[in-house]
């Protein structure tokens, strides 16, 4: 990030030169936005649909779930590992409280708790997960591929079926606007600010660049290793959960397959965004480039209604291509 | 054997004084090597009680099969872990592979379509094998990334209509017995017996399990590590396909969720029977004894009347526990 | 700080045996030792990375018995690697303040104190106008990502700071300033570790000097009471023992030719022979370009320019094709390079050699285990059992397996790096008598060491190479442990400019 400090600054850097600079070291952001503008561009100007501001509004709006899902999968990628439970944790989080709130016969007083409820529940699950991988040391994509089965078992066990009897208000909470921008994209905003902020501006924040550089150098440098890990687990796994309750709104039904799909999309979000996936390097606000790629493109496609299935197959040329450009950490240093 | 003690390793194991007794490092490794064996036993001594139904010879017959599939799957799997990587596509390919012999019986000959499903796997596996060893892409990642292209492909061909039919030849193959086994299971084992072999007795093994150990001393030993790892993915590929094709003779018709659980099943298969991700390390046996004990589990769900989807729980659960008890292991080894 | 009779040993190899050290504030302590003398381990203890088998540390008046990583640093120890510990991909100021990042009142870290924190401790080190606090380390050039890692053990107000070969990795124009940098922070009344190969260096920057080897201190000298001799003798000057088996051998025919051999930025312009029957000693400090031209021979590693002949074709620049016509490369650090630790003697001999058994595509297994065995005896390991792990096997008998492994390709040329790092007097000896009997065969044999007696006991000639370059050729009646040393710490040339 470009930053400002008095005297240093007039001493090395002319503007120009930090310019260059800001462009070289955020060249993966430069990009996925240059990226973004221009899709964006080439369908506005070929379909009015698209730059019409309600479906704009509508991309934001898309993008909301899986950008939740993938502010909480950077910082786990960012310590170098992987999270494959998130679309399981949102959906035992929706889940959960749809149940409660059939079972009580849609009662608006439990809205929050019921929250609450689900927010911990996801806070719960992340906290054992790290725990977990920082106990046995075992390979995070591995472990949390395998606790994301145990969770898809238990969600089915919850119910097979989508759960009605969600109280109105709570549904509210995605449709409400401010003029004609919805508070869910206000909401969605702050969180990314709120995001940013931890992992450029706070110690816990910056130590998860750390543990994800070098384990040695963090240990050496008095970052608190395991206490890292398990915080980032623990971030992704709220993340997820926020994701499950908004999905639940939007919805209306507790659904046994939302989400799916998830785990996967939040990670190429976050690799098209710039971060490493070795960890230690990269911004949130390329994670955000990515989500608004992914939407935008549907969001496209939907428009061109081209068949679902060929959108899966660009989806995956698109990884593809991005694993395929893929630089390793040993050719770039 | 009693004097064999953790060697210290300096690299990451000098923060804290923490040093495991031997009697606990070896006790690990033991329960690594036998955890699966011997849960088979126990698994067969509960069903027997708790579920005699499990003995029926319909049922012995389903989880043959479905041993034989997984199986096949596994082995494939096992080869590309000894390498010290991983195959996160052969769900995508085994069901590509129904999708090829399935729908494409326009009038071509069955062996043009069989040729052309291996060659496919092939290619699949080989895009894997380049990704990770010459781009340097996290193995993972390449192969999740293969996945997701080889399921649109698969999607965007069959327009996610289910449809075709099983040529006759694969509906035998599962359903025919030789003698008392089902012809699958024979399948299985011939596949068991080449790979044994090829492990065991022939250079290819023996590279393979060098450059899982250390590539680097591989390379000094004149290894083309890159070819090597390379070609094991293009076999697991391979060997995917042949367990889509067995299991699509099964179920008898293109199922669109087909094979998803072939992931996490093939690893968990494999790192139960104490093959590890640090690679080099595990053989075909543990696999084969940790496919049978999943399958006996998996099929316990069922004959015990449990809803289906504590299937996924157990998967999950006898993963995690593998992969935890291996992590531990490295981690005492590494003391 | 003062640290009394320390011993540390690993897997019943002594590291150290009695090793005693102090440094006074103000002062700028240099240490001296061959490769394995012990000057790492030393290091690790004072850091905390290790704890001793006994001995006891004295800091401050405090006696401790061993120390943590957290303790030292928080006693003001700190130590600068040859291999750093920054992350490249954050910026100076960040790494500088790594886990201690300052606060600002809102909470968040605050960034104009972190880089001012920053600036401020590269003007103290006098590097404030080439450093910038924002850049990311990953463009700095190696030096001055050592004034940042310098920085960094200010900015924990390090009173003790170690500094492991800083001059090892640094172009010979960034010297002067560093050693000007460690003076103003002596004179700040810091206490400095100065470990190096250079012996000009320790009489240009030191005060005093202690000389470790095989893991004793064999003297501790004010620097203007000694003089270079002196030195080069107290880390040399063992008691030679009669551990070379006397040379019986007539060097042949020229089995490999060099010319100008150029190897990617690190070795320059090399030219030598291998006579057959003949052993080639090759000397020189790490980081000399020794192990690079051991490499380089067999293939691995860029070769810029240059012609390689051996046996009058140009050489194959493949291990596998290389170790085909006979040409086969040992390698130093066995358990990085040498084995598949994991797997046993047999798997581990037979590797190289496996289309020695093949038949028809399968390995014929009793064909292999004769050879196996035969090798076993040949470079005697013991216990003989082919299918013991080689994990378990003891650093020599390890060794045995890696020079067994390749003696069983039956090679006209060996290339041995570092054969003895790390390995016992007996099995030392052992290796020693199997160079000579290959000799006797007719086998050319390149040896590249850093023990000076090995390579003066065993060689015919001996090459020294300084800095990437070879220095000179010493034949038999010229070598003496002196004449390598000046050569290859590269004092000559500098009495010759001055």
């Amino acid at each position: 990030m470009a930053v400002t400090v008095e005297d240093a600054r007039e001493r090395f850097s002319p503007c120009s030169q930090q310019f260059v600079r800001f462009l070289r070291n955020n060249a993966s952001i430069v990009l996925i936005y240059g990226i973004i503008l221009l899709v964006v561009g080439i369908a506005a100007v070929f379909n009015e649909n698209f730059r019409s501001p309600s479906n704009l509004m509508n991309i934001m709006r898309q993008s909301i779930i899986l950008g939740l899902i993938a502010i909480g999968q950077s910082v786990v990628i960012l310590t170098g590992g992987m999270d494959m439970t998130v679309a399981q944790v949102a959906r035992i989080a929706g889940l959960t409280v749809a149940t409660i709130f059939a079972a009580q016969q849609s009662n608006p007083a439990l809205i929050v708790p019921l929250i609450l409820l689900g927010l911990l529940i996801g806070t719960v699950l992340g906290g054992l997960t790290g725990i977990l991988i920082t106990q046995t040391h075992a390979n995070p994509f591995i472990i949390t591929f395998g606790i994301a089965s145990i969770l898809r078992g238990v969600n089915l066990a919850i119910s097979t079926t989508p759960i009605r009897g969600i109280p109105k208000p709570y549904l509210q909470i995605y449709e409400a606007k401010i003029g004609i921008i919805p508070v869910n994209v206000i909401v969605m905003a702050l969180i990314w600010i709120a995001a940013y902020l931890f992992t450029t501006r706070t110690r816990n924040g910056r130590a998860l660049y750390a543990v994800g550089g070098s384990e040695r150098v963090a240990r050496l440098s008095a970052v608190r290793y395991n206490r890292t890990l398990i915080l980032a687990y623990v971030f992704s796994a709220f993340c997820a959960a926020i994701a499950g309750l908004f999905l639940l709104a939007r919805t209306g039904v507790g659904d046994p397959s939302a989400a799916e799909g998830m785990d996967f999309q939040s990670i190429v979000a976050v690799a098209l965004g710039g971060i490493s996936l070795y960890g230690g390097k990269g911004s949130i606000i390329g994670t955000l480039g990515g989500v608004l790629l992914l939407a935008a493109l549907s969001n496209v496609f939907n428009l061109l209604q081209v068949n679902i299935y060929y959108q899966q197959l660009f989806l995956g040329l698109i990884v593809l291509i991005a694993v395929a450009a893929y630089k390793s950490p040993r050719s770039a240093a | 054997m009693s004097t064999s003690s953790a060697v210290p390793k300096s690299t990451s194991s000098r923060f804290s004084s923490f040093r495991p007794s031997p009697r606990l490092v070896r006790g690990v490794d033991l329960a690594g090597q036998w955890a699966a064996p011997i849960m088979i036993v126990v698994v067969m001594i509960i069903a027997a009680v708790y579920a005699p139904a499990f003995y029926q010879p319909t049922n012995l017959k389903t989880v043959g099969i479905q041993i034989a599939v997984l199986g096949i799957v596994a082995v494939g799997q096992t080869l590309v872990l000894l390498v010290r990587s991983i195959d996160l596509s052969v769900s995508a390919v085994l069901a590509l592979g129904a999708v090829i012999v399935v729908q494409t019986e326009s009038g071509n000959p069955l062996w043009i379509s069989f040729i052309q499903a291996f060659a496919v796997a092939a290619v699949i596996g080989l895009a894997n094998g380049f990704l990770i060893t010459k781009r340097q892409v996290p193995p993972f990642v390449a192969t999740f990334g293969m996945l997701v292209f080889v399921q649109g492909a698969r999607l965007a061909y069959t327009k996610g209509q289910a449809s075709g039919t099983v040529p006759a030849i694969l509906r035998a193959i599962s359903f025919e017995q030789i003698g008392p086994i089902p012809a699958a299971l024979v399948v299985w084992l011939i596949v068991n017996i080449i790979f044994i072999f090829i492990l065991r007795r022939t250079r290819y093994g023996r590279w393979i399990y060098a450059v899982g150990g250390n590539p680097s001393a591989a390379r000094y030993a004149g290894i083309r590590i890159d070819a090597v790892v390379i070609a094991v993915h293009a076999i697991c590929s391979m060997l995917a396909m042949l367990g889509g094709l067995l299991l699509s003779g099964y179920i008898g018709y293109v199922d669109l969720r087909l094979g998803s659980d072939y992931n996490l099943n093939s690893i968990a298969a494999a790192i139960v029977g104490g093959t590890t991700f640090t690679g080099g390390r595990g053989n075909l046996f543990g696999t084969a004894a940790g496919v049978a004990l999943l399958i006996l589990l998996l099929n316990l769900v069922v004959v015990l009347g449990l809803p289906i989807h504590w299937q996924y729980a157990m998967q999950g659960i006898v993963l995690v526990l593998a992969v935890a008890l291996q992590g531990f292991r490295q981690f005492l080894l590494s003391r | 700080m003062q640290l009394s009779h320390i011993e540390k040993a690993f897997g019943g190899i002594h590291a150290l045996a009695d090793v005693s050290f102090d440094l006074s504030a103000g002062e700028i302590h240099a240490l001296v030792g061959e490769n394995g003398a012990g000057k790492s381990t030393l290091i690790k203890i004072i850091t905390g990375a290790y704890t001793p088998d006994s001995g006891k540390i004295e800091i401050d008046g405090i006696t401790y018995n061993s120390l943590h990583p957290s303790q030292a640093r928080d006693l003001g120890i700190a130590a600068v690697y040859q291999e750093f510990n920054l992350l490249p991909e954050l910026s100076v100021a960040e790494n500088i303040s790594l886990g201690k990042q300052p606060l600002g009142r809102n909470g968040l870290i605050d960034l104009k104190s972190r880089a001012s924190l920053a600036y401020e401790l590269l003007e103290r080190l006098g590097a404030q106008a080439n450093i910038d606090p924002n850049e990311l380390v990953k463009y700095l050039t190696v030096g001055e990502q050592q004034i940042v890692e310098i920085a960094k053990a200010l900015a924990i107000n390090a009173r003790i700071l170690i500094m492991d070969e800083p001059s090892a990795v640094l172009p010979s124009r960034d010297l002067d300033r560093l050693f000007t940098i460690i003076r103003a922070l002596r004179d700040e009344g810091r206490g400095i570790i100065y470990i190096s190969h250079r012996l000009n260096e320790i009489f240009e920057l030191a005060d005093r000097v202690t000389v470790l080897k095989d893991g004793h201190t064999m003297a501790t000298k004010e620097v203007f009471e000694t003089d270079n001799s002196e030195l080069v003798h107290l880390l040399v000057g063992r008691e030679m023992t009669d551990m070379y088996p006397p040379r019986d051998n007539t060097p042949g025919e020229i089995l490999l030719d060099v010319h100008d051999m150029c190897v990617d930025g690190v070795v320059f312009d090399v030219n030598f022979n291998v006579k057959a029957g003949e052993v080639l000693g090759l000397a020189g400090l790490g980081g000399s370009g020794r192990t690079t031209v051991c490499r380089a021979l067999v293939g691995l590693g860029e070769v810029r320019s240059g012609e390689i002949m051996y046996m009058g074709k140009p050489a194959p620049m493949m291990p596998a094709a290389a170790a085909k016509v006979g040409m086969v490369l040992i390698p130093e650090d066995r358990k990085t390079h040498g084995l598949v630790l994991n797997q046993t003697m047999r798997f581990n001999l037979a590797l190289p050699n496996l289309s020695q058994f093949i038949n028809l595509g399968v390995l014929n297994i009793s064909r292999e285990k004769d050879a196996v065995l035969k090798a076993i005896d040949e470079v005697q390991i013991n216990p003989p059992s082919p299918d013991l792990s080689t994990e378990n096997l003891s650093g020599g008998n390890q060794q045995k397996v890696v020079v067994g492994k390749w003696l069983l390709a039956n090679p006209k040329l060996v290339i041995f790096d570092e054969p003895t790092r790390g390995i016992d007097v007996g099995a030392k000896a052992e290796i020693y008598l199997r160079i000579r009997e290959l000799t006797r065969q007719g086998v050319g044999v390149i040896m590249a060491s850093s023990e000076l007696p090995e390579l003066i006991g065993m060689s015919d000639r001996i090459l020294v190479f300084h800095e990437g370059r070879l220095m000179d050729e010493i034949s038999r009646d010229d070598f003496s442990e002196e004449t390598i040393m000046r050569l290859a710490t590269g004092t000559e040339i500098e009495e010759a400019s001055a």
